[in-house]
């Protein structure tokens, strides 16, 4: 196990330092999430109200509630980077892996928060200076709550598989799809922050309220929002993971005293028809969140800290593992830096000697390890045109890669030194030896019987032959050495068509050779 | 590797975070740093003339510019970072860490400066008569808040690049403050306050203007602009200078487009092209008596969204072999961890391989770890594409010479069996098409 290496394995802050912060920072990044989604979500329930002329939502509350949407979702956003920052130094291994496992829906979350804000500004913008409310409002505000609610489904996924180190085995198998334990786990947790969202939302509106009637709505929603958590909350007890720490069950029973005295407390100002002072309100709500956050972190931490203790430990080894290797790739990466533009010689060295040989005669390092041997580049006589072509496409089924990633510059400087070290573009050395008449008569039947099948009798290839992977080469630009070429019609070449002809005596393969030469139709 | 993998459906990864990436550059500069900047100048300039139609015209910018900036441009700068955790778990992971305190500042500054924003937005018609000054004055800070956080990331951006002797010393200042670090700052901020002139000629042109105003206006934004486009050329070549002669070598060839290397005067030429339209831009807005365009204004807004695509585009390119020089390559791998995968081999270092590959061949769990940063099956970089008509001892052997074959590609991790099962399925994966691709000889 390797998962952390390296600076993953650098801690900036310490443990329990990150982990404060980390719950500092997302308790206040929380706060304006659920303050948003319940907002967005009274605002819009006011306006359908009032379209559907409910008479008791006649003023234009839908608009008021709406107007301080974009200081909350700046806040949202903006508070959500620290505990972004903070959860990936300090539970590296389970944050990664939890979302590359949700990748497809957590990558969907950047243009769901877009979409989402974007559509809302416009419904926000749209209501205010139309009160009465249009239809394009309206679709804005459903598309605007249907896209921000879903943003939390895929948030709520993170952290449920994150925290559950033991299914992910599972998730992996089942190719990133969560498996049914945790999807229940996961739509109650949920719809429980929903339910939060709509809870904090009523309670940012009720502080902001001036109208008595809207106040009282406020409270009422608050407390149907109580009375939905509480119902959502034993559910969640029941796919809570069991063996769960002292420390969390007193959290939990502090988090439901004060649920309940906070909605006895709300229940009791509605019932006396008498408003509860701002602070009570502000104090209910962060009464509640806080020792609710604390359980959730308290279960989160159970998740969370075995696999930061694994993935150390094992991270101590691996580092081990690596260190004889850190000096001599520090060395390496210095050479590389050092070194100056490549030329063309520096380019061969590089791109083509593997294959071709330091001396280019076709003997690289790599060459014993193809069943079609390299090309010897020096017996080669060609022309700049043909040899450029040649390198942009390849040769089919052979090693000979294209070599489109040099520019034309750059595929200019290993030419040059093609033909500055091996003469590559000279014209095609003179036959020496003497060949007789029979040889000459010999040669041209067995050019028009047997080789004109695949080099066609121009020497640029049959049809056939230009079907054959690879097809021969292009004699009325390309030619080797007439040593070279009278070898290989005697041995053949390796993997290719082109067969042996040992039967074919000396004098008619050199026979053949002139033929060839006398083919080239370009001269350099 | 210690972390699962992701595969982008569709469009693949390496378009999946160019898309977000440049989005969200032209909106932090152009938008938040540039837009502030003309708002807050348009401000200041009707406050000094009395001038309610200077005022008016900032005013009218504020409320769309704020949910461009709160809405779309700090998503997508998060987006950036939802991606890579996905993508290169390992590279964002380590650059966090490395840079955690820049980033921890640079997300206290980024608070402040959407407060000020705020403020700065909701007391527009409140501060008004002598309280106008202040006004002026905290739009300016927040301008300089949106400043600062381009300051703190472009020391990250340029470490990517230019790691200076990071990689030996491992020391902080080395690393933030790398050798391409305050050109590219430089270049940045140019580019913000460019892009501002144009978001602001932009409005000027579609907003209804008295004639009079819209000629003073732009006379200004185009002596701005002007201003700006010369810091932008002039700190271009700076930046160029700092950068190893090594990876510009492959500038053109690492973006993986065949087009743009075959062509470098093609490239060339369209871009002269695109100089000229921004060029016209300016010189229209100066000329006391041209009546620009609307066609010249937009023209000049795509030239620049076009300059700034391939500006990072060729920035992130650049880079490779390497996310991290001299530490990681593009892949993940570390650069020492490499020649231990080659001898201890990569599956059985792949924590999640047993789990993941059910179903999955190990060669594409191979191509995956090793390739998928860069490369797509189909799509962007295709790698068919890339091993078309290459038999598989002939992608074996390079494989195995890859990052000396192709200088900007780092080299296989594996072992020599691993080599062997990636280059047969990346030759069953082009098999089909090797027929039909026709070939050299």
């Amino acid at each position: 196990m390797n998962q952390l290496t390296g600076l993953l394995f650098n801690d900036p802050l310490p443990a329990r330092i990150n982990e404060g912060l980390l719950f500092s920072a997302f308790f206040l990044h929380l706060v304006f999430v659920l303050a948003m989604i319940g907002t967005a979500l009274i605002s819009l329930t006011y306006f359908i109200l009032k379209r559907t002329g409910m008479p008791k939502a006649s003023r234009d509350f839908h608009s008021d509630v709406m107007r301080p949407f974009i200081v909350l979702e700046a806040f949202a956003v903006v508070l959500g980077v620290a505990p972004l920052l903070l959860i990936q130094v300090g539970f590296t291994v389970s944050f990664f892996t939890a979302v590359i496992f949700l990748g497809r829906y957590w990558v969907s979350v950047i243009l769901l928060i877009i979409v989402a804000l974007v559509l809302l500004d416009l419904y926000e913008n749209r209501i205010e200076h139309s009160p009465a409310g249009s239809r394009g409002a309206l679709v804005l505000g459903v598309l605007g709550v249907f896209s921000l609610l879903a943003i939390p489904g895929v948030f709520v996924a993170a952290i449920v598989v994150a925290e559950n180190p033991q299914q992910w085995a599972a998730v992996a198998t089942l190719g990133g799809r969560v498996p049914g334990e945790l999807a229940w786990l996961w739509l109650a947790r949920y719809l429980h922050v929903i339910g939060a969202a709509v809870f904090v939302g009523a309670g940012f509106q009720y502080l902001r309220a001036s109208d008595p009637d809207h106040k009282q709505r406020m409270l009422m929603l608050m407390i149907g929002s109580a009375l939905y958590q509480g119902v959502i909350g034993m559910v969640l007890l029941t796919v809570l993971p069991r063996g769960v720490s002292w420390m969390t069950v007193a959290l939990l029973g502090i988090a439901v005293l004060a649920v309940v005295i906070g909605t006895f407390a709300l229940a009791l100002s509605v019932g006396a028809g008498k408003p509860l002072a701002s602070t009570a309100i502000a104090a209910i709500v962060f009464a509640i969140l806080l020792p609710m956050l604390l359980t959730r972190q308290s279960i989160q931490d159970r998740g969370f800290r075995p696999v930061r203790e694994t993935s150390r430990k094992a991270a101590v080894e691996y580092a081990r593992d690596l260190q004889p290797y850190a000096e001599p790739a520090l060395a390496a990466y210095q050479a590389r830096l050092q070194m100056p533009l490549p030329d063309g010689a520096a380019r061969y060295a590089s791109s083509c000697q593997f294959c071709h040989g330091p001396a280019a005669d076709g003997r690289g390092k790599a060459s014993a390890d193809l069943a079609i041997p390299p090309e010897s580049i020096r017996d080669v006589r060609t022309t700049r045109a043909h040899l450029n072509a040649l390198v942009m496409s390849g040769t089919v089924n052979t090693a000979m890669s294209n070599f489109r990633f040099y520019t034309p510059a750059q595929r200019d400087q290993i030419f040059d030194f093609l033909d500055w070290q091996y003469h590559v573009f000279s014209p095609p050395e003179p036959i020496t030896q003497a060949i007789s008449a029979d040889a000459r008569t010999q040669g041209t039947a067995l050019w028009a019987n047997t080789c004109s099948n695949c080099h066609g009798e121009d020497g640029r290839g049959s049809k056939f032959g230009l079907a054959l992977a690879p097809p021969p080469p292009d004699f009325s630009q390309y030619s080797i050495r007439p040593a070279a070429m009278v070898g290989v019609i005697k041995d053949g070449y390796a993997g290719t068509a082109m067969a042996a002809y040992p039967d074919i005596p000396e004098e008619v393969r050199w026979g053949l050779a002139e033929m060839i030469l006398a083919r080239r139709v370009s001269q350099p | 590797m210690g972390f699962p993998t992701f595969n982008m459906p569709f469009i693949g990864n390496p378009l999946l975070i160019a898309i977000d990436a440049v989005l969200h550059v032209l909106l932090s500069h152009g938008i938040a740093i540039g837009g502030g900047a003309v708002i807050v100048l348009s401000e200041l300039l009707g406050q000094r003339y009395h001038s309610p139609e200077w005022e008016r015209f900032g005013r009218r910018m504020i409320k769309p510019t704020t949910i461009m900036i709160v809405a779309v441009g700090a998503p997508t700068g998060v987006g950036i970072w939802f991606i890579t955790s996905v993508i290169a778990p390992r590279a964002i992971g380590s650059l966090l860490r490395l840079f955690f305190w820049p980033w921890f500042i640079e997300w206290l500054v980024f608070t402040l400066e959407v407060m000020l924003l705020l403020i700065y937005y909701f007391t527009w018609d409140r501060w008004t008569g002598a309280k106008k000054r202040k006004h002026v004055a905290l739009g300016m800070t927040w301008v300089g808040a949106s400043m600062l956080t381009a300051a703190l990331i472009t020391g990250i951006l340029g470490f990517m690049l230019t790691s200076d002797g990071w990689p030996w010393y491992q020391r902080f200042a080395q690393a933030f403050f790398n050798p391409s670090y305050v050109p590219q700052l430089v270049l940045r901020l140019g580019e913000a306050i460019f892009l501002g002139c144009i978001y602001a000629v932009l409005w000027l042109m579609f907003s209804k203007q008295s004639r009079q105003f819209r000629q003073q206006a732009l006379r200004v934004f185009g002596r701005v602009a002007l201003g700006a486009l010369v810091v932008v050329v002039v700190a271009g070549l700076w930046y160029l200078r700092s950068i190893p002669p090594v990876f510009k070598d492959t500038m053109l060839a690492s973006t993986g487009i065949p087009w743009v290397v075959q062509n470098p005067r093609a490239l060339l030429l369209i871009d002269a092209a695109l100089a000229a339209v921004v060029m016209a831009f300016v010189v229209f807005s100066l000329l006391p008596f041209s009546r620009i365009r609307k066609t010249v204004a937009i023209g000049a807004s795509m030239a620049a969204i076009l300059f700034v695509a391939q500006f990072e585009f060729l920035r992130e390119s650049m880079r490779k072999p390497y996310v991290m020089p001299g530490y990681m390559y593009a892949n993940q791998v570390l650069v020492r961890e490499q020649p231990h995968f080659v001898k201890a081999g990569l599956l059985d270092h792949s924590y999640w391989y047993n789990y993941e590959a059910a179903g999955m061949p190990p060669g594409k769990y191979l191509f995956l770890q090793n390739c998928s940063r860069c490369h797509a099956i189909g799509g962007f970089n295709d790698i068919r594409a890339r091993v078309a008509g290459r038999p598989s001892d002939g992608i074996y052997v390079i494989l195995g010479n890859m990052d000396s074959m192709v200088p900007f590609m780092p080299p296989f991790s594996g072992t020599d069996r691993e080599r062997r099962i990636l280059a047969d399925y990346l030759y069953q994966l082009t098999k089909a098409n090797a027929a039909s691709q026709g070939g050299g000889r």
